[in-house]
């Protein structure tokens, strides 16, 4: 019960949110009852988490079951989800004021996180399956929000990304059930080698096509496509949790079926790890550079999450303990750093109108402290010590090195490391220009908006302010996270 | 129990229909015509539960399993004959289920048409016949309503009596009666080798093994002419052309006859060729296996391209039908007990997706008179049920987990991955096959969601300013009334039973494909 709680409470509101006409017309009620069910969520959430257990819920034929259990890596994302959730729900709160259909925007970001609860908890491959469609069922709505028309291609473009990934990755599922003798999450995988025996060159295939299908979710090449045009049409809030949070849906499915179902052992020194290095190193290294050449503020944004999700990604193809703490340090660092990034681009837009870098000159007058929380994550994401993505680059880099994926070590950081200098590229830019517009910069068009010093309402703020803190605290004390995951590490190796 | 029992209703809806037909000018007034619905309704009822009685008979009694009637002899062993085994009961149950509830849904839409009793009384007469392909006992029997299909459909494909009605039942009728005639070298052929001199079916095959030996090759090529004959009425690919031009029809005759009963009549028989006729020792890893899979797998891919190229919304869902009727017939050519298993699966699975699909265009067609799925604009709000159904239909027919159509594909691919991997280990060639379906069935299942999702889409998502261009805006449009709208979400509970709770259906399926693969 604890565990499916979480699940259906959000679904449910938020059904009741889109359903009932007297709550949809009145503004106040939308929000106040979606502000109580994300805090009353993030209890319920996290009572499940320190509480544990297991919950069958319904048997769909003799050997396919619905049920939910709670581990370690379902605590790390479901935890990291409620507050996420909770964070970006109460900036939403002041953001979508000026939106149209609000109803509809909190109905489905409710039950998004419901699925997305459905996903962490769920412990085995076709509930996390079933869980995985209906994500992507509902988010659908949050991009195809504004209803003009380049919203609903870009809808359309996300719907099809996601589906046709899902479908590689059920070729996958529907492999792995034919040989495999259960599909529960098991530490260290479940496959027997004279299951497979004779049958290994199809096991490949299907894990590749997991890599790649999974992969879509996580915007990883040659299936990103959709995710630099979907992102940036979404409401700002939908952008931040897209990015920050649910590419890491696909991340989650990459690690339960790879370190849980397959296991890594008949994957590693295989061509299909070479193919999932090289495939996310080449993710890596193209986000950032069409992120350094984009000028649209939220879309720059967006070829960022494609870069550094595929950090993550690295980071699990290396098969590697040490490698495996970078990337799931990563999976928490750049949720907190992007939802930040997005959170602040979202009160430029509501602020100013400005959604281009070029426009932004002269920002710290307008807002000193968003910027500055937006200047502290963007230190993060680059890497620079003791800020929070240093701790998991350095895992990162370190693990590449003592894999023993031969000249695969040594290329990774390398294109790590050049990523970094890009993500400074195009991240700083937008800071300096903010803060030190220059000697010929004429505010006068700004105090004739009445800009100056207009920061975004404190509900918006906060958020802001909280993400910032944490992605530097985190780096500062990466300790007791870093334990935990290395606990998960030494159980599925 | 009697076997004239399964005489029943075959002939009794074939002889009402006739009746009717002889009496279709005493009904003209609105008094008469309340009793002509109420009639038939009660007669489709009454035969729906005659069926449901000889089913429960069958699975109670130890003994129900050899209910049989012989109509008459044709000559020697050959008999004209009724025989009920728990393959026929799934077609059955199927259809007994349907018929009534698909007769509701045309009292409704019928209801401004012209010929309304002529239309019910082919419709009755459709009911029988079909009846009588699931309870035949033999493949001559079976042949013979077969072709009385073709006969009494004929006239609903032709209905409308528009140039393009008349050009569409006669593409049909060409087609069908063209397919049934290389069916019949088939079953002659089958004749001539059959272990009784009957050809009555037997599970495994009828087969005489002995006179058989030295004849394989002459065996196979009939084998996959009669597959392609009664493949016509599954539509498969190349003798598909009539079933999208078949649209024509009302949408009761194209949602209940060209999605279910005829199309599933074509599966049906060739399940019967395939398991009970030539049996699956005999064809199991010969070159007419991979034949008739090929010739699947391309229909699959076919049906769901063109599906997404085509605009007109019955004309869509028509294509979706070829695409997944093949669905069945991959399942029946993979030739493993967990093969028939998952086609029968497909094969209910598919009606009650494919029923709520057409009736869903039908309601629209009904109330607001769109036809193409670019003028669906924000209808989503206006018919929250109608839409609500076609929400679940789709996903269904999309293959996501929690809906029906999950379940029959995961059978599907576990059976194509479990032969295929014998295959392969057996050095057949061609073995990779079962293998090259999966992909092909997942690529048919994302181009339904294309095709599926868009119409869903532009009904919850219009852009803004198309509702208004399409008027779908100012007239208030509205769910149609209970007739319509009852068997649509009795239609969607079925595919969410069926897809939340599929073990007893699964435990039969098997249990089928047990004894005859």
């Amino acid at each position: 019960m604890k565990l499916l709680l979480p699940v259906m409470i959000p679904i449910l509101a938020g059904i009741l949110v889109l359903v009932s006409k007297e709550i949809r017309k009145n503004r106040k009620l939308v929000t106040g009852l979606s502000a109580a069910v994300l805090i009353v969520e993030a209890a319920l959430i996290f009572t499940a988490i320190l509480s544990g257990g297991s919950l069958v819920l319904c048997r769909l034929t003799d050997t396919i079951h619905i049920s939910f259990r709670i581990d370690q890596v379902s605590g790390l994302f479901a935890g990291l989800t409620a507050v996420m959730w909770l964070l970006v729900g109460i900036y939403a709160i002041a953001y979508m004021e000026h939106e149209h259909d609000e109803y509809r925007f909190f109905g489905f970001y409710l039950m998004v996180e419901g699925v997305l609860m459905g996903i962490d908890f769920s412990s085995n491959l076709i509930t996390m399956y079933v869980f995985y469609e209906l994500m992507t069922l509902t988010s659908l709505p949050l991009v195809l929000h504004e209803l003009t028309k380049e919203a609903v291609q870009a809808g359309l473009k996300y719907l099809f990304y996601s589906v046709a990934g899902a479908f590689l990755a059920l070729f996958g599922i529907f492999f792995l059930a034919s040989v495999s003798p259960t599909l529960e999450f098991t530490p260290g995988g479940v496959l027997e080698s004279q299951a497979i025996a004779g049958k290994e060159g199809l096991l490949l295939a299907s894990a590749c096509c997991m890599v790649v299908g999974f992969g879509t979710k996580a915007g990883m090449f040659p299936l990103h496509g959709w995710l630099p045009t979907a992102h940036p049409v979404a409401p700002a809030p939908a952008s931040a949790v897209m990015s920050g949070v649910i590419t890491k849906a696909g991340i989650l499915a990459v690690i339960r079926v790879f370190y849980y179902i397959i296991g890594p052992d008949p994957i590693r020194g295989t061509w299909v790890q070479t193919v999932w290095m090289a495939l996310s190193l080449v993710t890596v290294f193209m986000g950032s550079m069409l992120a350094y050449k984009e000028q649209v503020f939220k879309k720059r944004l967006a070829y960022s999450t494609v870069s550094q999700v595929s950090y993550v990604m690295f980071g699990l193809s290396l098969l590697h303990p040490i490698a495996f703490v970078g990337a799931l340090s990563h999976v928490v660092f750049h949720s907190i750093i992007k939802n930040g990034l997005f959170l602040s681009a979202g009160a430029v837009i509501e602020k100013t109108g400005w959604t281009r870098v070029e426009q932004m000159r002269g920002l710290g007058k307008v807002m000193p402290l968003t910027l500055a929380c937006y200047t502290a994550v963007s230190l993060a994401l680059i890497g620079i010590p003791p800020a929070s993505g240093f701790v998991s680059k350095w895992y990162l880099a370190t693990g590449a090195l003592s894999s023993g994926t031969g000249i695969w070590g040594f290329i990774g950081p390398v294109v790590l490391l050049v990523s970094a200098l890009l993500t400074a590229g195009y991240l700083l830019p937008i800071a300096i220009q903010g803060f030190f517009p220059g000697q010929d910069f004429d505010s006068t068009e700004l105090k004739k908006r009445k800009l100056i010093g207009k920061e975004p309402s404190l509900l918006m703020l906060l958020p802001i302010l909280v993400l910032a803190m944490g992605a530097v605290l985190f780096g500062c004390f990466p300790g007791s996270l870093l334990q935990m995951i290395a606990s998960i590490g030494e159980l599925v190796f | 129990m009697n076997g004239f029992y399964l005489a029943l209703p075959v002939f009794l809806p074939i002889l009402c229909g006739c009746i009717l037909l002889a009496f279709r000018d005493r009904f003209s007034g609105k008094r008469e015509e309340r009793l002509l619905n109420l009639g038939i309704e009660g007669l489709v009822i009454l035969n729906s539960l005659i069926i449901v009685m000889i089913l429960g008979k069958l699975y109670g009694d130890k003994d129900g399993g050899t209910m049989q009637f012989t109509l008459f002899r044709l000559f020697g062993n050959l008999t004209v004959m009724f025989k009920l085994d728990r393959m026929g009961s799934v077609f059955a149950g199927l259809i007994a289920f349907l018929w009534p509830l698909a007769t509701l849904y045309a009292f409704e839409y019928m209801k401004e048409e012209p010929r309304k009793p002529a239309f019910f009384a082919y419709y009755t007469m459709t009911y029988g016949v079909t009846a009588g392909i699931a309870f035949s006992g033999s493949l001559i029997t079976l042949y013979l309503f077969y072709e009385l299909l073709t006969l009494v459909t004929f006239p609903l494909v032709l209905h409308p009596l528009s140039r393009e009605a008349a050009h569409a039942s006669r593409k049909y009728l060409y087609y069908s009666l063209g397919g049934a005639a290389f069916a019949f070298l088939g079953l002659v052929l089958v004749l001539g080798f059959s272990a009784t001199g009957n050809t009555e079916f037997l599970a495994g095959g009828m087969l005489n093994q002995e006179l058989a030996q030295g004849y394989e090759n002459v065996l196979l090529t009939f084998y996959v002419l009669a597959f392609f004959g009664f493949g016509v009425k599954a539509a498969l690919f190349p003798c598909h052309g009539w079933l999208p031009k078949a649209t024509v029809a009302p949408t009761p005759v194209t949602a209940l006859l060209h999605a279910v009963a005829v199309v599933k009549s074509g599966a049906f028989a060739i399940l019967r060729l395939t398991y009970f006729s030539f049996g699956t020792d005999f064809l199991r890893g010969t070159w007419a296996q991979w034949t008739v899979m090929a010739a699947a797998l391309v229909t699959i891919v076919y049906g769901s391209t063109m599906a997404v190229r085509e605009v007109h919304w019955k004309r869509r869902l028509a294509y979706s039908t070829i695409s997944n009727l093949s669905y069945i017939l991959f399942g029946a050519s993979i030739m493993s007990p967990l093969g028939l298993a998952a086609a029968l699966c497909h094969m209910v699975a598919h009606a009650f997706m494919k029923i709520c699909g057409f009736f869903c265009a039908g309601a629209v067609m009904h109330q607001t008179g769109k036809t193409h799925i670019y003028e669906l604009d924000g209808l989503g709000r206006q018919m929250p049920v109608v839409f609500g159904c076609l929400t679940v239909s789709s996903l269904s027919l999309m293959g996501i987990p929690l809906f029906a159509g999950f379940i029959s594909k995961w059978n599907l691919c576990q059976s194509a991955f479990a032969y295929g991997g014998e295959a392969v280990k057996g050095g057949i060639p061609g073995g990779f096959l079962p293998y090259v379906g999966v992909a092909v069935i997942l690529y048919s299942a994302l181009m339904t969601a294309i095709y599926m999702l868009t119409v869903l889409v532009r009904a919850y998502f219009p852009k803004t300013g198309t509702v208004m261009e399409h008027g779908n805006g100012k007239r208030g449009f509205h769910d149609p009334n209970w007739m319509m709208v009852l068997p649509l979400i009795l239609f969607a509970v079925m595919i969410l039973v069926i897809g939340l709770h599929s073990a007893p259906f699964m435990r039969l399926f098997l249990s089928i494909g047990g004894e005859a693969g």
